[in-house]
């Protein structure tokens, strides 16, 4: 009988734990998510010491300040920010391609995300995500390159 | 700045879901002696070709997408363009999944003078020319074979569906860094060779890391064997590039000889007959990871969860057939349909930017720097160095589970999108 009194104390302890102190599936998914997520959002950080990754000659606007890079299977993908509003960013992007020898077959500006596409000859492709989200009068951005 | 003619932001999703019943009785009613709204137009068709027997759940839902943005665009099926009236038809083609069909299907829209071909891509590399020279636009809304597109070569060819090229990079940026011994199962249509480029090209960066590259036989149900040679090979990890009778028949071979193996595809793991022929072991569809466009865009989901809505008040949800462990019948959310009503959509705009479908030559011009705002929000914009209407960075990620699929959490774009309501 103590043993069976002793047990189930054990386990309503246990279930406790769970019910009280644990977080369910969801949280954690939502957690991991929120982290997955805030973390390709750039409104600081020290600049990038070594290679970007990026090909030589890809545009690089004044402001602009990489701070991680890395390579994801066969893509690039770079997090910056640039010293700025949205509005800047996005025209300093525009601007910068062309006269670099990219195609830009798709922008959009929202009010409060901007999207850059860029394609040169050769296969390479990719897309310069920016976001307002930062409050210190920067402009997060994320940069992805593709080449064949 | 920019515009959403297809559903006005202070219009409610019943008022829109009443006004598209309404249109589309006047539409099927109204034909013969005709009400006023229909007096002195010109019949103009769109011609969709698509595999109404071959795969029907996706020939149904670009049929069903064209259809629903005639509705909310015309007044009863009727627009002004110009100083003209167009009554606008939709005919639906069966390309039967045969190139040579839909060849014919092509021909056959040149010949009625067809506004525009809403094509699920099969037979595209064959039509393209003869409707170029016709000036008849091909709008591509599922395949995403990287030659079907080149606004040189091909100026009346436009596409919005995700590209292979970007479905095969997003794989690999999600897959590599988790999986070292993938296996590329493919099928032999022209949908998986065109596929298996497209993944070679992606895992250029390590080719070591493909240890087998496996052909499907179409229509062969047992895949036991070839699935069997991607175990052998060390595979740890299964990219399946096929239709959803293929992707099934995978899975079937996998898990019914234990084998656990992750298994990732295209959004042809969407399709409801993936589900449908493993009805009877849910489990095995728990887990399976496909890639395709995202449904909602940066704005948020409510312009997707309005555009659901107005498709299920118009045509009723596209039931999947299975349900989820609690007893609900699945849904599946009606994003091919989107593609198609945006196609559509920048169709009847290039019509009414041309003034008409006099000149047919300005009319594909014009179509070719169409923008408009598309059912999510996005905008689809073609350009003369564009003509896709989805970017290789909208690519997502969505995981199986009970019937169900969701967003991943470990991929930065998939984890910031909303899970879409699949159950009634």
């Amino acid at each position: 009988m103590k043993r069976t009194t002793g047990a189930l104390l054990l386990l309503a302890l246990v279930l406790g734990v769970a019910g009280c102190g644990g977080k369910s599936e969801s949280e954690k998914e939502a957690e991991a998510a929120g982290k997955v997520g805030a973390s390709e959002i750039t409104c600081d950080g020290a600049a990038l010491s070594g290679d970007s990754g990026l090909a030589e000659g890809f545009p690089k606007p004044s402001g602009v300040t990489y701070v991680k890079t890395r390579q994801d299977g066969p893509t690039t993908v770079v997090n910056a920010y640039y010293e700025g509003d949205l509005d800047a960013a996005y025209s300093a992007y525009k601007d910068a391609f062309e006269p670099a020898g990219y195609d830009i077959p798709f922008n959009e500006k929202e009010e409060n995300d901007a999207e850059v596409s860029f394609e040169k000859s050769g296969g390479t492709t990719g897309l310069v995500a920016l976001k307002a989200e930062c409050d210190n009068g920067r402009t997060s951005i994320r940069i992805t390159s593709r080449s064949d | 700045m920019r515009q959403r003619p297809h559903v006005h932001p202070h219009h409610q999703p019943l008022g829109l879901a009443l006004a598209v019943v309404l249109a589309l009785c006047v539409a099927g009613c109204g034909g013969g002696a005709g009400g006023s709204s229909t007096q002195s137009s010109t019949p103009l068709t769109i011609v969709v070709n698509a595999p109404f027997t071959g795969a029907p759940s996706v020939a149904d839902a670009i049929a069903n997408g064209v259809d629903l943005a005639v509705q909310a665009r015309t007044q009863g099926g009727v627009l002004t363009a110009g100083d003209r009236r167009y009554r606008i038809k939709v005919s639906k083609l069966d390309n039967e999944l045969s190139p040579l069909q839909a060849l014919r299907n092509v021909r056959t829209a040149i010949d009625d003078h067809a506004l525009a071909v809403v094509d699920e891509g099969t037979g595209a590399d064959a039509s393209w020319s003869v409707a170029n020279a016709a000036n008849l636009p091909i709008g591509i809304v599922y395949q995403g074979g990287q030659e079907l597109i080149d606004p040189v070569k091909r100026p009346n060819v436009f596409r919005i569906a995700p590209t292979d090229r970007g479905l095969a990079f997003r794989l690999g940026e999600y897959v590599a860094p988790k999986h070292h011994k993938v296996a590329f199962l493919v099928d032999d249509t022209a949908y998986g060779t065109q596929g298996v480029k497209a993944l070679d090209k992606a895992w250029a960066f390590d080719p070591k890391q493909v240890v087998a590259h496996i052909v499907l036989p179409s229509g062969q149900t047992d895949l036991s064997p070839q699935v069997l040679r991607a175990q052998r090979a060390g595979a740890d990890a299964l990219i399946v590039w096929a239709r959803g009778p293929a992707i099934a028949s995978v899975l079937s071979a996998a898990r019914s000889r234990g084998w656990n193996v992750p298994v990732y595809t295209t959004p042809a793991g969407q399709d409801p007959i993936v589900r449908q022929q493993l009805a009877d072991h849910p489990q095995w569809v728990d887990g399976l990871t496909f890639a395709s466009g995202r449904m909602t865009a940066e704005e948020g989901p409510a312009p997707f969860e309005q555009f659901q809505q107005s498709y299920q008040s118009a045509f009723g949800p596209d039931l999947v057939g299975v349900k989820t462990k609690d007893g609900s019948a699945v849904t599946q959310p009606p994003e091919f349909a989107m593609y198609a009503y945006d196609m559509t959509q920048a169709i009847l705009a290039a019509l009414q930017t041309a003034g008409g479908a006099d000149d047919r030559a300005k009319y594909v011009r014009v179509l070719g720097t169409t923008t408009v705002e598309g059912a999510n929000g996005d905008a689809r914009s073609f350009n003369r160095r564009n003509h896709e209407g989805v970017i290789d960075d909208d690519v997502a990620f969505s995981r199986f589970h009970d019937m169900t699929f969701a967003p991943v959490k470990d991929d930065p774009l998939s984890a910031s999108l909303p899970t879409i309501t699949q159950t009634q």
